[in-house]
């Protein structure tokens, strides 16, 4: 039982690490990004490629994962945003599906169809707390986690940078109009974006495997994290990823591993059912 | 007006000779191709058309974003495989299908459409994902990941289908009926309705239109489609496995659409034509195939946005539909029936009606009594409530306390478009008309709410929905002519001068025969001949009986007409009387000018 916790709570912290790269974006651009499971995908053959075949330490690896992910992410944003802004977002959800696409297919061409496992900077040392043993990097994991959601929610909210993205996130033209330099803001929200992605990656690879087909499922539990968090919500991501994390594993643990994958979207749309706006959300209502 | 004539006919002729060489062309088209995988993809191609035709009514007509429509097609094979499985009639299972499916979309759809459009997309991803796991894993039902074979041939009149030929005739009838269908929903109250919410839903709420019953109603037609090619799939192929019904695939449908030009029947057709070409085309370039087709996707969007038919749209320059002919411009006929002319007697009822926004307190305790047969105006400075308080009427807002009834019936908390119904109706201060329906459809959606035809009266065509559409683009025609419109009937309404817009948002809220006329800033933006008209308007709409409440910032035009005037500062009325007593009130003049300010000449 413990032992399902703990592991239900490392996937959770996973859960939440991807679903604050979606809100990064999110919050700035008001776009989901259908790209998000991909880019991570991404990150985590960044980490095999540094770490597994270039063979570089893990400080210098890190550093430089991130930095080709913020690279990736700008170039995610000039192709699949940029062009259609002010166009109505459903042609944003498909150009951002289209670049998952083509970050997938990439991924199949550059690395292999072939799951592969990734190092991680603790190899498989483990510790025993309260009886239980939890490998060191799920403890890392979860460091990481924490860190993050307190440096973006900082950030956001503490910078003057974090609120001129917020600022764009409630009116562009007013935005624009006030100084906010809106070229600007976007190209950080979709950079930190992929970055935040690219940390997820680097984590969970060496939890399971690196492989060109992981993007798609971890990007839509991204979602139903955030509804079940509150769409936008930062603690919400976080609370919202532990939690499914947790539930999708006691579920698979005591129901049937089969429909592991369907426990999450049927949690989702029974929130959608009795509670929309999620845990944290704010409630929702058209301006006139 | 025979020039014109002459001109339509040839139009016609155009369009007849054209369609009758495209009937020809697909009757013939399978005699032309020799390779069996060819005629099966055409085949294919068939299926998928009534799959994408479907997802127009959510995604191009209500701009909601649908990914379910591989899962619900894939509902529809799997039960009509069952159940032909067991020995029932296709013709029997595939209407079972249907519902089914019918039955899913609903459940799905009922929590999901109340939200913002991101909400359905995630839900019916979701969705695709469970179909997907079941189909899968449930294999005592489903068969699991190598399906159910063995699925009977479809029998019609007593002759099974065989070939790939004979089911190419079988399914292009479907496919026929299908655009029949929507090309009739379309024109139909119902198709207006579906455009109206995706242009503005607050301006189809306030139209008695019930977005949320629409577009439900639109879903669950988009996903039956799905559901019937389903059906077609497994009696044409025989055999069905999981694999086929995945989120690319419902990606894939969304992206025909798209491409081809949402909102459009015949984008569905080229859409679901060029990405049943494309991958075909693409497929001696192997594993960086699908890395060229998203690269494909992206710039057709980037460069299409409005897809490929709107290359043909650019090509053939729009011609402006001509005036119609028939419209006498019988100005001031009975194009507004008075319903409640009892002058002097309370229509609407306020009391101590409050709203406030987080700690902002927009409306402070307003009560108000508004005559019938009145014109009754709301003035304050900027931000002092007034659209506030129009929203609060017609049910935009909800406030947090107080009461406004209309003939004893309470109207807080009410839905918009049941507000509208009761006969309470309005304009917006930002003019929030359907853009891309004409000028004649723009109001003829607001009449909608008192029609009587049902869905299948649609369907069919009855006698009754044929009446009813006639008698409404008569009366609308009627309205568009008593707010001096009457030119301007076939021309989109976003195509419109501003003044004109504002002309065209009365009109249509005069389409739903309101009790209670909303007004907000009506003269904005135009010029003093134009707001000269605008006072004979509203002054005509008084005499048919329409109580009229107008906030505006004019004040030589709302002194001149009003009978009496509310006056709001801060979100409190301050001041209320005929505009002599308004004018004089010293609470009145501090809220303009501030506290030193004096009387200015007219104000």
């Amino acid at each position: 039982m413990m032992q399902l916790l703990v592991s239900g709570l490392a996937m959770g912290a996973i859960y939440a690490l991807i679903a604050l790269g979606l809100l990064q974006i999110f919050n700035t651009v008001r776009i989901v990004n259908f790209g998000q499971g991909q880019l991570l995908m991404i990150g985590a053959f960044l980490g095999l490629s540094t770490m597994g075949q270039a063979q570089l330490p893990f400080w210098l690896a890190y550093p430089l994962t991130l930095l080709a992910m913020g690279a990736i992410g700008l170039v995610f944003m000039l192709v699949s945003y940029y062009p259609l802004r002010g166009k109505p977002f459903y042609l944003v959800i498909l150009t951002t599906i289209a670049m998952g696409i083509i970050l997938e297919n990439l991924a199949l061409i550059v690395w292999g169809p072939l799951p592969q496992s990734v190092p991680s900077p603790f190899g498989s040392a483990q510790v025993e707390l309260f009886g239980v043993t939890i490998p060191q990097h799920v403890l890392f994991v979860f460091a990481t986690t924490a860190v993050l959601l307190v440096a973006q929610w900082w950030f956001l909210t503490r910078t003057r940078f974090g609120r001129m993205m917020q600022a764009t996130s409630q009116d562009m033209e007013m935005a624009r109009l006030v100084g906010v330099r809106v070229r600007y803001t976007v190209a950080v929200a979709f950079v930190s974006g992929a970055m935040l992605a690219g940390a997820g990656g680097l984590l969970v690879a060496p939890m399971f495997l690196a492989d060109p087909s992981m993007g798609g499922p971890l990007g839509l539990k991204a979602f139903v994290v955030s509804v079940i968090g509150g769409f936008g919500s930062l603690p919400g991501a976080v609370v919202g990823g532990l939690f499914l994390g947790v539930a999708e594993t006691l579920a698979a643990g005591y129901i049937s591993s089969n429909f592991r994958d369907a426990y999450a979207f049927l949690l989702m749309i029974a929130i959608l059912f009795v509670r929309p706006r999620g845990l944290f959300g704010e409630k929702i209502s058209e301006r006139v | 007006m025979s020039t014109e004539n002459a001109l339509a006919a040839r139009r016609r002729g155009a369009f007849l000779a054209w369609s009758a060489a495209g009937i020809a062309a697909l009757l013939v088209l399978p005699h032309l191709i020799a390779s069996d995988y060819l005629r099966q993809l055409v085949n294919l191609g068939l299926i998928s058309l009534i799959v994408v035709v479907g997802l127009n009514y959510i995604t191009g007509y209500c701009g909601q974003i649908n990914f379910g429509q591989a899962a619900f097609w894939g509902i529809g094979a799997y039960v009509t495989a069952l159940l032909t499985l067991q020995g029932l009639s296709f013709w029997l299972a595939l209407p079972i299908a249907a519902i089914a499916t019918g039955l899913a979309s609903l459940v799905l759809g009922i929590p999901t459409l109340k939200l913002r459009a991101y909400y359905l997309a995630m839900a019916t991803i979701g969705f695709g994902e469970i179909v997907q796991l079941v189909l899968t894993h449930w294999e005592p039902v489903t068969g699991g990941t190598s399906g159910l074979r063995g699925v009977p041939a479809i029998g019609l009149f007593g002759y099974t289908l065989q070939g790939h030929l004979q089911h190419y005739y079988f399914l292009l009838a479907w496919c026929a009926l299908g655009l029949g269908i929507a090309l009739r929903v379309r024109s139909s109250k119902i198709g207006r309705a579906m455009i109206a919410l995706r242009d503005s839903e607050i301006a189809a709420e306030v139209c008695g239109v019930s977005t949320v019953n629409v577009k439900l109603l639109a879903f669950v037609l988009s996903s039956v489609y799905a559901a019937v090619a389903g059906g077609l799939y497994v009696g044409y192929v025989n055999y069905v496995s999981p694999d086929l019904f995945s989120n690319a695939q419902a990606v894939l449908f969304f992206s025909m659409l798209v491409i081809g030009g949402t909102g459009s029947a015949v984008g569905a057709v080229i859409g679901t034509i060029v990405l049943t070409a494309l991958p075909e085309a693409l497929r001696f370039l192997k594993e960086w195939y699908m890395v060229l087709y998203g690269v494909g996707v992206i710039l057709m969007i980037v460069f299409l946005p409005e897809g490929v038919v709107s290359l043909a749209r650019r090509l053939r320059r729009v011609e402006e539909t001509a005036p119609d002919a028939r419209v006498v411009i019988e100005q001031r006929v009975e194009a507004v029936a008075p319903r409640e002319s009892a002058r002097g007697v309370t229509i609407l009822q306020v009391r101590e009606v409050t709203q406030r926004f987080g700690g902002l307190v927009a409306l402070d305790k307003v009560s108000m009594d508004i005559a019938a047969g009145t014109i009754h105006a709301v003035i304050g400075p900027n931000g002092s409530g007034k659209t506030t308080f129009l929203n609060a009427l017609t049910g935009a807002y909800t406030p947090q306390s107080g009461s406004v009834t209309r003939m004893g019936v309470e109207l807080l908390g009410m839905q918009p478009h049941r507000i509208a119904r009761l006969g309470v109706s309005r304009t917006f201060q930002n003019i929030r008309l359907y853009r891309s329906l004409s000028a004649l459809e723009n109001v003829m959606v607001g009449q909608a709410c008192r029609s009587k035809a049902t869905l299948l009266d649609i369907l069919a065509g009855t006698r009754r929905q044929r009446d009813e559409e006639t008698g409404m683009r008569e009366e609308a025609t009627k309205a568009l002519a008593f707010v001096g419109l009457a030119d301007k009937a076939g021309r989109p309404a976003g195509s419109l001068a501003y003044a004109q817009q504002r002309l065209l948002e009365i009109a249509r809220a005069l389409a739903t025969k309101p009790g209670v006329l909303l007004l907000d800033e009506p003269a904005a933006g135009m010029n003093a001949n134009e707001a000269a008209r605008l006072v004979q308007l509203i002054d005509a709409i008084r005499r048919r009986g329409v109580t009229v409440v107008l906030v505006e910032h004019n004040m030589r035009l709302v002194m001149g007409i009003s009978d009496r005037i509310s006056v709001f500062d801060f979100g409190r009325k301050i001041a209320e009387g005929t505009p002599d007593e308004v004018q004089g009130d010293p609470a009145v003049i501090e809220a303009y000018l501030g506290r030193s300010g004096r009387v200015v000449a007219h104000a």
